[in-house]
């Protein structure tokens, strides 16, 4: 029940982290034409390429791929412990992620309320897009927090949360 | 003794096998707390998460990498690997130096270590594998490949380094260029001389008549305008490096779309392979912001090179336990953080025992690309092992010739820093 | 507050950060000039650590760093922060001061705390570094932002119209789209490539900016003498760590501060001169703007101002009373800046 929220949650943000990536294509594209052709650079571009599309796809993105075990570790010395001990390992994989996340949440936060409670946007005038400082902020706890609620699930449930080591060739996680 | 505590934390996270995203980011948490208290590890987690990554110049590692994908998409790797095959026929490790090549020629252009070895993970290891090369050494070679891209223009990292030590950008990019000529020609060497040791490592081909060889081009037209359609951007000036990679990638999309593979699985499947990639080096990067800060508080850099600088030894031996240093930052911690950190302190003492600025940037950067296959923290050998699957610790094993014929460059530059210095002496103007 | 180890009983240590390699006259003639001051005049019970070249982050994120008390004195770039402290670029707008040590002498009575119980604190800190939980201790000006262009001499504002020109975002952004040139935000290390390979047709920076990116081997021309703007820049130190300290160790940091503001803008003005120089020497040609030249860059600058208090007012912030502020305290700073 909660697990098929939670898979919701990081399927629609997923979505929005690709839909940012092939945004960051079309604009810098659009700029050089723009700024090449038409002779008109679009301003803004580069503060809304840094400001909201990679960080959009990174902190949006980052709950799928730690469900789907993207992020790599080293298995040297884990495939020789006994058995018995291997789940321990994963949980405290999964524990490290859980504090180091719920730290980046934390961080984020402060963050936010700080830029929305000083309502700061880039004033009118300068070439950036001046939109509230918070609207790129607020994706940093979002997408921490959810990763932090995947990772107390793993906790739970003691499934490892890093590639699973098959040896094959490319095995890809998919965004559904 | 802190610092000691800390990098023992993280190396027993890393043995216990927990994410290296989330181990260097635990001790940089650890780290912080212990050096400054709550304030001091809430001001960085205040602002490292969000301008970490709110970079304009990560831009390329996901852009590069959707382009390596979209090439998959295409069919067109497979295809141009099949050239490669039928041209280098019976050639010793013709796959494996044709891979050197191409992979240098596109590391060259990226600009990005690391997007470098994430797109020619994607693109080329499985070719390799299919066609009998060993695993092990197909992927240490990639890792290995990837590092090219700091040292040929253009780098945004060896223009990073002129900026701090405030010498000629022209100049310094031009001292690159050879140096990354011979760093390519030493990884080639080290390929044929590991197929010639053990040759089951690399299979040879078979000969094949002028008129297959003249057929297999058409694979190649698409992947060269693709090629161009970058480079020619870059060194026209339609494009900065990072506009050039949004080029790369929605042209290889075009590719698919000529060729007829778009399909919305597809495409879902190439960004979610992007994102998958992608998120895992930005988390480490990120993380090892962190880490940084903490190492940078303490000040163990400084307190190194301060001892280092003081002692009486031939510049040359004071230069290579430099070297030594830097080895050992870079198995930790992102070159970016390392050349801002470390050349306003190093570069006056290197200046003093005679050495000339723009040779110390080429050395920097080249012993920093090393610390990129070193473990425990080798950024590329990580990404080539999330793209393929295979255990780094194999990779880091297999990267360790490379790395020897690398350090043997190292001594070859100190030794004869003529050779680095000739291209932006003769060509650099005033 | 003070660092854990190394320092000996009774000496406070401080942590300053800044995004200026060593070799930049905000470090050489700001922080090193500020310690040694601290130092003498506390007879060594102040000690600092220093972290210069954003070793400790980027410009942006000093003020977090500064607050929170990751460091205790960190530099706050109102033009890197347009977001956040809009009204502390007040000095940097189109045509204020072509030297550095006036707007210095005005900014140091617009950003001033004031005294032990707030009074006398100018509008810039009341409005802004005091809400932000800083306080001013010493600040510069960098003037005299140029045109440098590749293969376009630009003898006045007219020929600037219908270029683009890399320009580093806030008020420089106005100055430039006013210009009827196009303002196209570049990151630093891409310029030098992107004019190289003319990507752009230009930047616009002062010249002791323009050194270090060694823009005299791929710049042609530069204008000297264009009313563009400037650059402010300021070293705080954080509220919670001020309270910590005892009151004469604050009278040290304050007049430290005051002496160094007054010692760093001539610091600035030797370096610009210095940079305009080695930039001629390395090829730039620089076009002396004639006094008739200068009123028409004047002329075409002037809706920048008005356009900026506008802007202000319609966030809700003291735009009109900020400007007025600003132009009656250099009416008045006489060149030397404040009382050392
Ligand atoms: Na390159
Ligand atoms: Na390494």
């Amino acid at each position: 029940m909660a697990e098929r929220m939670l898979r919701r949650v990081e399927d629609a943000l997923g979505l929005v982290a690709g839909l940012a990536l092939a945004a960051m294509v079309l604009l810098m594209c659009t700029e050089v034409v723009a700024r090449y052709v038409l002779g008109s650079p679009l301003s803004w571009s580069v503060g809304m390429v840094s400001n909201y599309l990679m960080v959009a796809f990174f902190y949006l993105g980052l709950p799928v791929t730690v469900r789907e075990g993207a992020h790599v570790a080293i298995d040297v010395l884990y495939d020789r412990l006994p058995r018995a001990v291997q789940p321990w390992c994963d949980r405290l994989a999964a524990g490290t992620g859980l504090v180091f996340l719920l730290a980046v949440t934390v961080g984020g936060i402060l963050l936010t309320t700080d830029v929305a409670a000083g309502g700061y946007a880039p004033p009118a005038g300068s070439a950036e897009l001046s939109w509230p400082v918070w609207t790129s902020t607020v994706m940093v706890p979002l997408g921490a927090l959810v990763t932090a609620a995947r990772l107390v699930l793993l906790l739970v449930t003691g499934a490892p949360a890093s590639v699973p080591d098959t040896g094959s060739a490319v095995s890809e996680p998919e965004v559904h | 003794m802190l610092v000691a505590g800390v990098l023992l934390l993280l190396l027993v996270l890393l043995l216990l096998r927990v994410p290296v995203g989330f181990a260097i980011g635990l001790s940089g948490l650890v780290g912080l707390i212990s050096y400054g208290g709550l304030p001091v590890l809430a001001g960085f987690l205040e602002t490292v998460p969000h301008s970490a990554i709110a970079s304009h110049s990560l831009a390329p590692i996901p852009l590069f990498i959707l382009m390596a994908q979209f090439v998959l998409l295409s069919g067109v790797a497979s295809e141009l690997f099949d050239a490669a095959r039928v041209w280098v026929g019976r050639l010793p490790a013709g796959l494996g130096v044709g891979t050197t090549v191409s992979g240098a020629a596109f590391a060259a252009v990226s600009g990005s270590s690391t997007a470098a070895a994430a797109t020619l993970a994607a693109t080329s290891i499985p070719e390799m594998e299919d066609r009998g090369y060993d695993g092990r050494l197909a992927n240490g070679l990639v890792a290995v490949v990837g590092t090219l891209a700091a040292m040929v223009p253009p780098s945004i990292i060896l223009v990073f380094y002129a900026i701090l030590a405030e010498a000629s950008v022209g100049k310094v990019l031009l001292a690159g260029f050879l140096p990354g000529l011979l760093v390519t020609l030493a990884i080639i060497a080290t390929t044929l001389l590991l197929v010639r040791r053990n040759p089951d490592l690399a299979p040879r081909g078979e000969a094949h008549p002028i008129a297959v060889k003249v057929r297999t081009l058409t694979a190649v037209g698409p992947v060269l305008l693709l090629f161009a359609l970058v480079v020619g951007g870059i060194y026209f000036g339609l494009a900065t490096p990072t506009e050039a990679a949004a080029l790369g990638a929605l042209g290889a999309f075009g590719l698919c779309a000529a060729r007829r593979r778009l399909t919305l699985a597809g495409i879902r499947a190439a960004l979610g392979a992007t994102l998958a990639s992608s998120a895992m080096i930005l988390l480490i990067i990120m993380a090892a912001f962190l880490l940084g800060y903490f190492l940078t508080l303490t000040r163990v850099t400084q307190g190194l090179v301060d001892t280092i600088g003081g002692l009486a030894a031939p510049p040359t031996v004071v230069f290579l336990l430099i070297a030594v240093v830097y080895l050992v930052l870079g198995a930790f911690m992102d070159q970016i953080a390392i050349l801002a950190l470390t050349v306003p302190i190093v570069l006056p003492v290197v200046e003093e025992l005679g050495f000339d600025p723009i040779w110390f940037g080429v050395m920097v950067v080249l012993l920093a690309e090393i610390g990129l296959v070193t473990p425990p923290l080798g950024l590329n050998v990580f990404i080539v092992a999330r793209a393929t699957g295979r255990p780094p610790e194999q990779i880091f094993r297999a990267v360790v010739p490379y790395i020897a014929a690398m350090l043997l460059l190292v001594l070859l530059f100190t030794a004869f820093p003529q050779i680095v210095l000739w291209i932006p002496e003769t060509m650099g103007g005033s | 507050g003070a660092a854990p180890s190394g320092a000996p009983p009774g000496v406070t240590t401080l942590r300053i950060g800044d995004s200026y390699p060593p070799s930049h006259p905000a470090s050489r003639d700001g922080v090193d000039f500020f310690v040694e001051r601290a130092v003498e005049l506390s007879d060594g019970r102040l000690a600092f650590d220093y972290f210069p070249s954003a070793q400790l982050g980027e410009a942006e994120d000093h003020v977090a760093l500064t607050r929170s008390g990751a460091i205790d004195i960190g530099v706050v770039s109102p033009p890197y922060l347009a977001d956040r402290l809009p009204l502390s670029n007040v000095a940097d707008l189109p045509g204020m001061s072509t030297d550095a040590c006036r707007p210095a002498a005005a900014l140091s009575e617009l950003m001033s705390a004031g005294g032990p119980d707030g009074s006398g604190a100018g509008i810039l800190h009341t409005s802004e570094y005091g809400p932000q939980g800083l306080r001013m201790l010493f600040v510069g000006v960098q003037p005299g932002y140029e045109v440098m262009t590749v293969g376009v001499p630009v003898t006045g504002p007219s020929d600037v119209a219908g270029l683009q020109l890399r320009s580093s975002g806030g008020v420089l952004d106005a100055a430039v789209d006013a210009l009827g040139a196009a303002p196209v935000s570049i990151a630093g290390p891409e310029m030098y490539e992107a004019l190289s390979r003319g990507t752009v047709d230009g930047t616009t920076l002062p010249p002791m900016s323009a050194t270090p990116y060694r823009l005299d081997e791929v710049a042609t021309d530069s204008t000297l003498g264009a009313p563009l703007g400037s650059f402010t820049l300021s070293y705080t130190i954080g509220e919670r760590t001020w309270r910590e300290l005892p009151e004469d160790l604050r009278a040290v940091l304050t007049r430290a501060g005051a002496e160094t503001t007054a010692h760093l803008c001539r610091g600035i003005e030797e370096e610009n001169e210095r940079a305009r120089t080695a930039l001629a020497e390395g090829g730039l040609h620089f076009t002396q703007q004639t006094p008739e030249q200068v009123a028409q860059w004047r002329t075409a600058l002037e809706p920048v101002r008005g356009q900026w208090v506008a802007d202000m007012e319609a966030r809700g912030l003291p735009g009109a009373a900020t400007l007025t502020a600003m132009e009656q305290a250099l009416a008045t700073a006489e060149r030397g800046g404040s009382d050392g």
